[in-house]
């Protein structure tokens, strides 16, 4: 019987920790990051930033070649 | 998980973007957030879709023996696996197409309209969160009995409900990756051990089994095996979960399709030899009541090894539902505050582990507040009306689908055959099973549709203002036709 209500109790403490771990985490994590940087990208919205970044890097690297091409 | 790469906190983001030029990239770095991450193959789709529904061969199928017999609970699996086929083959049509996270609710969103996508997101988390709820219930319960039949009568299954649900939501919270590896391996382990009751009863050899002697026709006619369809529904509730994972698998239009047709394909196999076992060792009249029936077979097997392969077999199919449950719930949850469908709140992603942490959290309580009630068949009678409601509008989603954007119109990753008989097929089934649960739950179906009722009214007089109408719809598609 006794093993009964140790098994019990483990179980409830070990539930309690894991739960209040992953409460605690998602309380430092909202504290620690903006809002903005949380709330999920929309479906594709990431993949359609990292065209963006690509093209931005292309005209850069045109404006450099310029650029050089001007100086020598 | 240290291959995660992890979001700058706050301060950092913002001395990044301040030392950036100003120029199209650091436009687009400020502007970016967090997504779900895409590492998931087409056996974790599998380990998912089976995972969810295994649980369903080790016990609840057997009801539908009460209902109509053994023959009716064969007619059940069958017809009830020609409805989920077509799920599967619809699902994977449409998914491969729409992926993203919420699965059914997003197609719904991009392919009928507002009003139906906050219904079918909500037949969803009501449909795993019920089902989650169901399955600690059974975890708890299981430990009772071991413990009674070890003579330690008392166990209070309460604790090991709550630690089911917080060690399984500490999993997903921690990342996708290690949540469906671990329901690949214990899906696998619990699909075994069927595999290993069908070996060890020579199922095979004339004289092992004995259908001759325990089979005895239709004993309530042919109403009885439509009443039996209302449990037929166990041996696959839960497949159509693969799409909530459409977001985070690395090849959606293969992937999906290959994880959820090979999911359908084990799941008809492990359906039928589960009632071929238990209807030719067990009496139909016991069947039909029995709490554990494929544990129960191995004890009347005399055979040791495969009791206890059969119970951890049964306590992984639990567990391996639940995590699925918690997996595929978090995702609709999260998908629908991410169109403000619910408060945005829920939409923000762990930067750290790159899940929906705040939705998964959110399920500890209401499952284990579902789990203590221990009302195990009003539980799962919910799960399964809210299921059912969601195949129900696929059959809508697919004629729009093909009507709306042709073949030639949009690529799509799978194409299913023979369209649109699935579609009416699956409406011509759903209407019956419709008909089966009114027989035996007839209430409890009408009391969930007025639930429904209700939260769409909500949504259309309240809710919907908080939409950002135009920005739902995400699919980079062309206008659909006579539009």
């Amino acid at each position: 019987m006794n093993l009964l209500r140790l098994a019990e109790g483990a179980a409830w403490a070990v539930a309690i920790v894991l739960f209040g771990g992953i409460l605690l985490d998602a309380w430092r994590t909202s504290r620690r990051y903006e809002e903005s940087l949380l709330t999920s990208s929309r479906e594709g919205e990431i993949e359609a930033d990292a065209r963006e970044v690509e093209s931005g890097l292309e005209q850069i690297e045109d404006r450099l070649d310029e650029v050089s091409g001007r100086h020598s | 998980m240290s291959t995660v790469p992890s979001a700058a906190p706050a301060s950092a983001a913002a001395a990044a973007s301040a030392t950036a030029p100003a120029t199209a990239p650091a436009a687009a770095t400020a502007n970016r957030r967090l997504s779900l991450l895409r590492v998931l193959g087409p056996a974790h789709v599998w380990g998912l879709g089976v995972g969810i529904v295994l649980v369903g061969e080790f016990m609840g199928w057997n009801f539908s023996v009460a209902k109509g017999g053994a023959l009716g609970s064969l007619i059940a699996c069958w017809v009830v696996g020609l409805l989920y086929t077509c799920v599967a083959m619809i699902d994977s049509e449409v998914t491969s197409t729409v992926a993203a996270a919420g699965g059914q609710y997003a197609q719904s969103k991009h392919i009928v309209g507002p009003l139906m996508a906050f219904n079918v997101g909500l037949y969803l988390v009501m449909a795993y969160t019920m089902l989650l709820a169901s399955d600690a219930l059974v975890v708890g319960d299981l430990l009772k009995t071991v413990a009674e039949r070890a003579g330690a009568p008392g166990l209070n299954p309460k604790p090991f409900v709550f630690l089911t649900v917080a060690v399984l939501a500490f999993l997903n919270y921690r990342g996708v990756l290690i949540t469906l590896r671990l329901n690949l391996v214990i899906t696998a382990i619990a699909c075994a051990s069927i595999l290993l009751m069908f070996l060890a009863t020579k199922s095979w050899s004339s004289g092992s089994l004995l259908h001759g002697q325990l089979i005895s026709g239709l004993p309530y006619g042919w109403m009885g095996a439509i009443g039996a369809l209302h449990f037929g529904i166990w041996y696959y509730l839960g497949i159509e979960g693969t799409c909530q994972s459409a977001e985070e698998v690395r090849s959606p239009p293969r992937s999906l399709p290959l994880g959820t047709m090979a999911g359908m394909i084990t799941l008809l196999i492990m359906a039928t030899m589960t009632w071929y076992v238990c209807t030719g060792l067990l009496p139909w009249e016991y069947l039909g009541t029995a709490v554990v029936p494929l544990f129960d077979a191995a004890s009347v097997s005399n055979n040791a090894v495969l009791q206890v392969a059969l119970f951890v077999g049964t306590l992984f199919a639990a567990i391996a539902s639940a995590n699925g449950c918690i997996n595929d719930a978090a995702r609709a949850w999260f998908s629908m505050g991410r169109d403000r469908y619910i408060p945005e709140w829920f939409a923000a992603v762990h930067p750290r582990y790159r899940t929906p942490y705040r939705a998964i959290l959110l399920l500890v309580p209401i499952g284990v507040a579902f789990g203590f009630t221990g009302l195990l068949d009003q539980v799962v009678t919910f799960s399964i009306l809210s299921g059912l409601l969601g195949y129900t509008v696929m059959p809508l989603n697919m004629v729009l689908f093909r009507r709306k954007w042709p073949l030639d119109s949009i690529k799509r990753g799978y194409v299913h055959p023979g369209h649109p008989i699935p579609a009416v097929v699956l409406l011509i089934l759903c209407g019956l099973t419709y008909f089966s649960i009114y027989l035996g739950y007839g209430r409890q179906l009408l009391v969930m549709l007025g639930f429904y009722v209700l939260a769409s009214l909500w949504f259309v007089l309240h809710r919907y203002r908080y939409v950002r109408r135009g920005a739902q719809f995400t699919m980079p598609w062309p206008r659909p036709q006579g539009y």
